[in-house]
Parts: structure tokens; sequence; C-alpha cells
């Protein structure tokens, strides 16, 4: 836990990330900037250039001033779901009740704070009926004394990760959310229309670090496995929110840490291309759709689909 | 109330691999004794300290039979409330000792007033019993379901407490189906066969939870939450209108300020859909003046000043709901236990009757 604070203060207090941080909506100003993930099956695609990208502005190709790739510091997100239905199996799976999964967890964000460079900042979160930012060593015990959890504590996990992508970006900033959940909610209350225009409208790239099956709960592995039944695809609006903001969904196999798929997830966005443009062709107001490709090549391309000017 | 259980407290085993080896630091027996002498507190006391609550309610099934019915039954219900409170082996003992008790009250002989108080706590209990919500849970056998609730139905065919009771209830089905998938099954966007055969089935149980809303208006002392509930039925089916005018109703007809507030959200949310977002977001700050860090109303606001431009104001509701006590209160965290809210009353009253 020294290291993890030491490492905390080499990047920054959280403090520093709320103090600092200003108003400053970057899409507003002429230049726009898009991060744009490009993969060939699992591996990044590296050494592109402007040429190799095509960029369309609301359906007009527009000109790229300049492609970079990990050239701004990170604000990064971590939001932990600390809801009854993920950490509960700490407390029922044998030889996990002291520490299992708060290991578990302590592990992942540990990795996660590794991969933080100078210059980047940390946001840890906790979610459960509530999401509010916390202390570091926090995030990965129990803040809730025992068995207060168990009254009325839902999961607002599409409402958590909304108010993590309305707070305002800094310019020359990039901002990544993580989200490591069961992907459970029970307690959100904006509407689907409304998180989704704001996704698309938000600057920060959320990827979604999801348990699988398996790891959830057991409590609540055959009501979850009911509503599969039914539902079919039981994680599209995971994966939708991931695709609206050009993040990536991944999962934890049985038995996996999450420590491996975190340190994917902050890894692939270090290696995204920064592309920026000033739009043309178009009007500079209201809502603008957004399209990335590669020309000629067959690379998978992620990439926020729009962005709203006032 | 007195739950079928016996298919449903299997399906809850593999939760209690982990009960603990301790033997009970607490006898239900001593416990008991404290309580037919109205020490309640040391009681609430010595239940928060079981940690293996299998062997607690063995022993307790051991005695529960021989003691006097009233305490006994009140008892039980205080059992169950502490293992709600437990992060230890809920579900199964929780039904087993509700099962325990509601046989007892069942075959008493007991009638009037304290049995309808038992009911109405018993009740509540079981819809706070957060995940579990047994009289919920599509699972529960719907037979045995069917003979409780007709049971409680015959011993008070008229009690609007216990009708509401029971369609709130009801309802908890519906909420069930809502988590996570479960909401967006409602939603258009979820195409597969199987996702369109379950938005139908829940149409039939929101068609269902609108008769009997709609019954109860007329009753005076469930009819302002009657009606809200029922504006909550209309906004899922896409009469948004009618919700509206049901939630001038509702609010204007009680004092409940936790009522009033989800009335505001409610009105907010279906003035949002409508493309009222100025309407919506004077809504949304009027729930908040009842509830001022209420998260449910804060994101709304703060979401749709997001939506209008109006960044700063955003980034200072944000900030604050990211800034908030880990204890803060939400009246709609509340709204899917149905009368659980009510508890501490009803056994306030089932107290006074042990005394």
């Amino acid at each position: 836990m020294r290291h993890l604070l030491a490492r905390l203060t080499a990047v920054g207090s959280l403090a520093a990330l709320l103090g600092q941080t200003q108003p400053v909506f970057k899409s507003g100003v002429d230049a726009v900037t898009v991060d744009v993930s490009v993969q060939d099956g699992r591996n990044p695609v590296q050494g592109l250039s402007i040429n190799d990208f095509e960029l369309r502005d609301n359906g007009v190709p527009q000109k790229i001033l300049d492609v970079s790739r990990d050239a701004a510091p990170i604000d990064l997100s971590l939001v932990i779901d600390l809801s009854a239905s993920l950490t509960l199996a700490t407390y029922t799976l044998p030889g996990f009740f002291i520490g299992g999964r708060d290991q578990w967890l302590h592990e992942g964000v540990r990795g996660v704070v590794a991969l933080l460079k100078p210059g980047d900042r940390l946001q840890p979160l906790q979610l459960a009926s509530n999401i509010r930012q916390v202390k570091l060593p926090y995030v990965v015990g129990r803040p809730a004394t025992r068995g207060s959890h168990n009254r009325l504590e839902r999961t607002s996990l599409f409402d958590g990760v909304v108010a993590v992508l309305m707070q305002p970006a800094e310019a020359g900033r990039r901002r990544l959310i993580i989200v490591l959940t069961d992907g459970i909610d029970s307690s959100s209350v904006l509407d689907y229309k409304i998180r989704a225009d704001i996704m698309d409208r938000s600057e920060g790239v959320v990827h979604l670090v999801t348990v699988e099956q398996t790891q959830r709960n057991p409590q609540f592995a055959d009501s979850i496995a009911r509503v599969m039944s039914v539902v079919g695809d039981y994680d599209w609006i995971l994966r939708d929110i991931a695709s609206r903001t050009g993040g990536r969904f991944y999962t934890i196999g049985a038995d996996e840490p999450p420590a491996r798929r975190l340190r994917e997830a902050v890894e692939e966005f270090r290696t995204r291309y920064v592309l920026r443009y000033v739009p043309t062709g178009v009007e500079r107001t209201g809502s603008h759709d957004l399209v990335v490709t590669t020309p000629g090549k067959r690379y998978q391309i992620h990439a926020r689909r729009g962005y709203f000017v006032q | 109330v007195c739950l079928l259980i016996l298919g449903f407290t299997s399906t809850r085993d593999s939760a209690r691999s982990t009960a603990s080896l301790q033997t009970p630091v607490v006898s239900p027996s001593s416990l008991f004794e404290l309580y037919k002498a109205g020490d309640f507190d040391a009681v609430s006391a010595g239940l928060a300290k079981v940690s293996d609550w299998n062997a607690f309610i063995k022993d307790l099934g051991r005695n529960f039979k021989g003691w006097p019915v009233v305490p006994a039954a009140v008892f039980a219900l205080e059992v169950v409330a502490a293992e709600l409170e437990s992060p230890r082996d809920r579900g199964g003992a929780i039904v087993g000792t509700m099962e325990l008790a509601c046989d007892r009250v069942r075959t008493s002989g007991l009638s009037g007033v304290f049995v309808r108080d038992w009911h109405l706590g018993a009740m509540s209990l079981l819809q706070g019993g957060n995940q579990e919500w047994p009289l919920a849970d599509p699972r529960v056998d719907f037979g045995l379901k069917t003979a409780h609730v007709d049971h409680v139905l015959k011993s008070l065919p008229t009690d609007p407490q216990i009708r509401f009771s029971l369609t709130l209830t009801e309802e908890q089905r519906l909420h069930w189906w809502l988590q996570r998938a479960g909401v967006e099954i409602l939603n258009p966007r979820a195409k597969s066969q199987l996702a369109l055969s379950a938005r139908t089935n829940q149409r039939a149980l929101l068609k269902e939870l609108s008769g009997r809303y709609e019954s109860l208006r007329s009753e005076p002392l469930v009819s302002a939450e009657a009606t809200v509930r029922l504006a909550f039925v209309r906004k899922l089916q896409d009469q948004y209108e009618a919700t509206l005018q049901l939630l001038r109703e509702g609010e204007a007809s009680t004092q409940d300020d936790w009522l009033k507030y989800i009335a505001r959200l409610f009105r907010g949310q279906s003035l949002t859909v409508l493309g009222r977002r100025d309407d919506a977001i004077l809504a949304f700050r009027e729930a908040l003046q009842l509830s001022p860090n209420a998260q449910s109303a804060r994101l709304s606001l703060a979401s749709m000043l997001y939506l209008q431009g109006k960044r700063a104001e955003t980034s200072e509701i944000v900030r604050a709901v990211l800034s908030s006590s880990p204890t803060e209160d939400d009246p709609w965290f509340w709204y899917a236990y149905g009368n659980y809210r009510h508890w501490p009353r009803y056994l306030s009253t089932l107290r006074a009757a042990v005394r």
C-alpha cells in the first residue's frame, strides 16, 4: 500500500485532479481531437501517419492536421463496482472470507497505478447505489460497516458512468475511464436516450472490464442466468457504452485476476493515435457525427462517434 | 406471508457455503426471555452478534412452538430484520424464519388487528429483503404463492393496507425484471425474439398492476401512493400525459415528503421523454428541495443541463455527487422495496402488542 500511495503522490493528488481541472470543452475550440484505437486482431498497429487515416465529420472528409501517440498526459477515472452482487462473493466463497475480494481488487488497482506516468492523474471512484470519489486506499477495502450494505444497497452503474463522463474535460489532456464491474444495474434512473446522448457528446473513452458469470456472486448467479436466458445478449448495453465512447469491452474469466485486463485497458489507451483537425465544410455548432477509417486496410477502429458544440 | 418456502430454500443453499463453524454466541431462548420482558434493545444487540444464522434458526425451531404466540411471532420478525442486516447467509435462513413464524400465526386461531399488523410487518420485511425478494422472485412456485395470498386475503379480504401491500409485492416482480438487463427488455433496441417475448410478459404484469392500483385509489389510507405507483406503471406503458396527470393528483393528496420526491422525480423523467426539458429541469429542482443530496434527481438534473450546454452548473452538481457521503440517502433507492420504509412503524406497533 505504501508503494501505491507513493505512486499516487508522484502522479498528482486527488485534490490536484479536482482543483486544477478547468471547465474547458475541447470541441468548442477550433481544433478537434479524437482518440483512435487501431488494431490488427489483438495487436495495436504502429507506424501509421496522417495519410493512413480518413476522418469524416457529419459525412464531410476532413483534413487531419497531425497524428500523435501518447503525447498528452492521461486523466484516468477508475470506477470500482463495490455492489453486493460482485463483492458478496467475498463472503460466500470458501476460503475467501477474509481479504479474498479485497485482495483481488487491490492487486488490480495497484497494477493500474503502476502504469501511470508523471503528469498522469488518477481519480478513484467506487460504485454501488451511489458513485463517489474515494481516497485510494479506501477503494480496495469495504467502506461500509458490515451489514449496512445489505439494506437498500443497489447498483447505479449506468448513471455512475454518465456522472463521470459529465465531468469537464481539460485542454491538453486525454481522459480515460475504466470501469470494473459485473454489469448488473438495479437503480439507474437516466433514460437510455439521455445516457446515449451524453456518451456521444462527451470526450471520455470508457473501457469496461466486466466479470464473467462464473465470477459473479453465486447468490445472484441463477437470477442473472434466468434474465440472460430471456434477453439473450446480456452484455449488449455494456458494449454499447464502450462503442459510443470509442472504448473497449473486456471480460475477466473464471479465476482470472483483474490486473491483466486492467493493465491491458491502460496500455491500449497508450497505443492510441490522437488525430487533430479543424472542422471544415460543416456547421460549427450542434451535433457532429464522426467516422474514422483506415482506407484500404482491414483494421479494427475504435473512436468516439461524435461530439457536440454549443 | 406464510411462504411457500419449501422449494425456495434449496435454491439458496449455495449461498451458505461459508456458514461459520462457530456456535451461536447467543441463544434464541435467552433472547426470547428478554423479549417477553420488553427489553427490546438488549435483544437487538444480541441478534447483532449472531454469526451463524443456520445454527441460530435450528435452535429457534426447537423451541419456537412452545412459546406464547404473540411475542414469539413478533420476535421472529425481529430475527428476520437482524438477518437482513447481516452480510452472511441471507436468503435461506430468512425465509426459513419467516415460514416458522407464519405457520405459527396461521395455525394459532388469532385474528383481528394484531394479525393484520403482523402481516403488514412481515410483508414489509420481505419486501426489504434486497435481492432476495422472496415473494417477488419468479422462481418461487406460484401455486404455493397463490395459496398463501389467498390465505391472507381470506383473513383480511377488504383491508386496504393488506391489498396495497400485496400489490406492492406483485410490483416487485416487475422490479426483479427491471434489474440490469430487465431495464433493457423494455428498451425497443432489444431485438431478439426472447426479448420481445419478455416485453410481452411485462405488458401483462403492467396491466395487472394498473388494475390493482386503480382500484386502490379510492382507499384514503393508501390512495396517494397507489396513485403515484400507478403513474410509474403508466410511465412504463409509455403513457406520459396520463402519468403526469396521476403524479399531479398523487402529489397534491399527500404530505409525505418521500412520496412527493418520487412524484417529482417521475414527473421530471416523463417530461424528459416528452422533450419538455425546461419543465423537466424544474421538476428535478423541486425534487431536490425535498432531498437536496439525492443522487437520482441530482444526476437527472445534471444530465439535462449538460445536454443544454450548461457545463458550469453541470460540473458543480457532478462534483457534489462524487464527493457525497457514503451513507447519503436517496428516496428512489427505497422505491423498489415497497413498504419496507414503514418497517420501523410496523415494528413499533407490534412491540406495543408484545408489551
